[in-house]
């Protein structure tokens, strides 16, 4: 087992798009890592890197403490799990999942040995192991690809976006399933997806990305309920947060001519006349039918049903906020509500560099260079 | 007419109404009518030629003389003296050599390897790379016999000016090396594009996973790469060992000498039938040899179904 530590990693592609910038990280041994972010925004190039199957610019990559930048991919012993599986058509599931073995000239039994064991534990076994990968469903190849990423016992497991080709429900099985294995097995993982609900429920830690930048690094908790930016409020959630201009006034904030209280963290930092921005999950804004002070009163204009919640537009001003209310209290369209944001759970960034109130702030990032720079 | 045809009895279950019938029988006759213009043309120039081949294998016509005017069928004779013929069995065994030497290893060899090694050229490079070769395969037959015969001439050729006037005579010390050499030039660019397009269709997850795994460059051509597009390199295999089998080019370079060491079987079947003049001759050798030709693609096409 190893920790995985990044140091200033930058990795410019031919044309110059620049894909890692200066990024570094540390993954702790045994932690389930995600590497969250909009596509392109270099996440797939850094966990690439890490495997070797990239050649970054300059920086380094430590494995348990060795530094394996300019190792093969073979020497750095990783398993990576790919979006397509990369189970190979004209092998047995058994032959796949021993075949790094093979690689390693280990003898024909012991291959077999070890596909049926590793095989038993991700319920594969029986007679699908002498099928073929094409003969399986989704879901099977799913866990023949786990399964050979597992027989060789590697130090750290990389994957790329492995629950993606699934369906929904077979999805969230398999999410339970990696993360009751990856517990079990207690191998480091680093684990890109785009898909931020994946990478809340399965990490211990997570990094969220844009344009060759970490943005947040924290745990799926923290970054959802205070994500340190616009860009992560904005990414991270199933239904997006409300992201209202406002401006600071004295004892409170104005809303498109309401008034809200300032939130007592940041009272201290805010000065009259900051324009800022309001970060509101709609499921921490309450939706009243009477009215009540310091809230945002406007006129209900879509209703989407959530199941368990519906999801209500309002209009305020002229802007529009959302708030989720539970099924036994959904207003109708036309109806005049207030709206409030719960105690605590407000979130307010600068409008400038779109970073929260009291942070230090941050060099913008810039336009990709159009050349590659010497590293 | 009544609303919705109210009126009319039900047609039976099953049974289709006239109006089916009729368009069904359109329909066969407008696909008679669209195939036949097309059926005549491959009964006239192909069906009819291969059926008039086989009727002259058994028949002692000749270009010239009384045979020429009124030729007699004579069974298998012609069958049994190519069999018995020491020239025959040469040729055969000419043109095996050379659809190995030049098709299997080294057009298939060749073009297999080009297209590994430049597999991950792109842009101006490769598309410089690509046209070279291809030129090798479009330029005609006959300028390519003369540039080769010029590359290969004793006293005055390119080869031997470039290993210093080393005056070997190529053409007449290694007659089949030399058009082994030059069909593979010539045919290499197809085998080579073909393998190309065949690597593509290859996921790069399937190498990167076996070389994370540790596969070296040889483990992940023997265990991947090739597994994965056997169909393609064997209907590659099939093709250029057609045309090679069938190929004459040789015969503008070597007209089949010295001493009958280039003597391929179409060169073998063109000086019986047309220098010699026996015509049912030659058409019984042909016969043979569209019989091999069949057996290499029944071969070829048990080996890839054997893959299922």
């Amino acid at each position: 087992m190893a920790d995985l530590e990044i140091r200033g990693l930058t990795k410019v592609f031919p044309g110059g798009v620049r894909a890692l910038d200066e990024l570094s990280l540390h993954i702790e041994d045994g932690e389930f890592f995600a590497l969250l972010g909009p596509s392109g925004c270099g996440k797939t190039t850094l966990l690439r890197s890490i495997a070797g199957l990239e050649t970054p610019n300059s920086g380094k990559i430590l494995i348990g403490g060795r530094d394996v930048t300019r190792l093969p991919p073979g020497a750095r012993d990783l398993a990576m799990v790919f979006q397509d599986y990369a189970l190979y058509p004209h092998m047995t599931v058994a032959d796949n999942i021993a075949y790094p073995l093979k690689v390693r000239g280990v003898g024909r039994k012991e291959r077999r040995d070890t596909a049926e064991s590793v095989g038993r534990s991700l319920q594969i076994q029986g007679a699908m192991l002498d099928r073929r990968p094409g003969q399986l469903s989704g879901g099977q190849q799913q866990r023949v690809a786990l399964a050979r990423s597992i027989a060789y016992r590697p130090h750290v497991f990389l994957f790329d976006e492995p629950l993606s080709n699934l369906d929904a429900r077979l999805r969230l099985e398999a999410r339970t399933f990696l993360k009751q294995l990856q517990r079990d097995l207690g191998v480091t993982t680093v684990y890109v997806t785009h898909d931020q609900a994946e990478a809340l429920a399965l990490a211990d830690r997570m990094a969220v990305m844009e344009q060759g930048r970490i943005r947040q690094l924290d745990t799926p908790s923290n970054c959802f309920l205070r994500p340190a930016n616009i860009f992560v409020a904005g990414f991270i959630g199933s239904t997006p947060m409300n992201l209202l201009p406002a401006t600071v006034q004295d004892g409170g904030l104005d809303v498109a001519g309401r008034k809200l209280l300032i939130p007592d963290a940041i009272r201290a930092q805010a000065k009259v006349g900051d324009a800022v921005i309001l970060g509101a999950r709609p499921e921490y804004v309450s939706v009243s039918a009477t009215e009540l002070p310091d809230s945002l009163g406007g006129i209900v204009r879509v209703l989407e049903n959530l199941g368990v919640d519906s999801l209500v537009t309002v209009e305020v001003g002229d802007l529009l906020v959302k708030a989720t209310v539970p099924e036994e209290r959904v207003p109708a369209v036309g109806d005049q509500v207030w709206l409030q944001p719960a105690q605590g759970r407000l979130l307010v960034y600068r409008q400038d560099d779109g970073e929260q109130v009291g942070a230090p702030p941050v060099a913008p990032i810039e336009a990709p260079a159009l050349a590659p720079q010497a590293g | 007419m009544s609303p919705r045809g109210a009126e009319l009895p039900a047609p039976p279950r099953g049974a289709s109404t006239p109006a089916e019938a009729s368009a069904a029988a359109l329909s066969t006759r407008g696909a008679v009518a669209f195939l036949t213009p097309a059926l005549l043309l491959i009964g006239v120039f192909l069906i009819f030629p291969a059926l008039w081949t086989l009727y002259l294998g058994i028949t002692d016509y000749r270009l010239t003389g009384i045979q020429a005017a009124q030729p007699q069928v004579i069974g298998l004779d012609n069958y049994t003296a190519a069999l018995g013929d020491p020239a025959f069995a040469n040729s055969l065994w000419v043109t095996v050599l050379y659809v190995l030497g030049s098709a299997v290893i080294g057009q298939l060899g060749l073009g297999f390897a080009l297209a590994w090694m430049f597999r991950r050229w792109q842009g101006p490079a490769r598309n410089a790379l690509e046209v070279l070769v291809i030129v090798a395969w479009i330029v005609p037959s006959s300028v390519v016999a003369f540039l080769w015969i010029a590359f290969l001439d004793t006293h005055n050729g390119t080869l031997n000016a470039a290993l210093g006037n080393a005056n070997i005579p190529w053409l007449f010390s290694w007659p089949l090396l030399s058009i082994i050499v030059f069909n593979t030039w010539r045919g290499t660019a197809f085998s080579m594009l073909l393998c190309g397009g065949a690597l593509n269709t290859l996921p790069p997850s399937h190498l990167e996973t076996a070389r994370l795994a540790g596969a070296s460059s040889w483990q992940q051509l023997r265990d991947i790469v090739l597994p994965s597009i056997r169909g393609h390199l064997l209907t590659n295999l099939l093709l250029i060992s057609l045309w090679t089998f069938n190929d004459f080019t040789p015969y503008l370079i070597t007209a089949g000498g010295p001493n009958f060491a280039t003597d391929t079987l179409p060169v073998y079947i063109f000086r019986n039938a047309l220098v010699n003049f026996q015509l049912g001759y030659g058409a019984a050798i042909s016969a043979i040899l569209l019989v091999i030709n069949l057996g290499i693609a029944l071969i070829y096409l048990r080996v890839l179904r054997a893959r299922n």
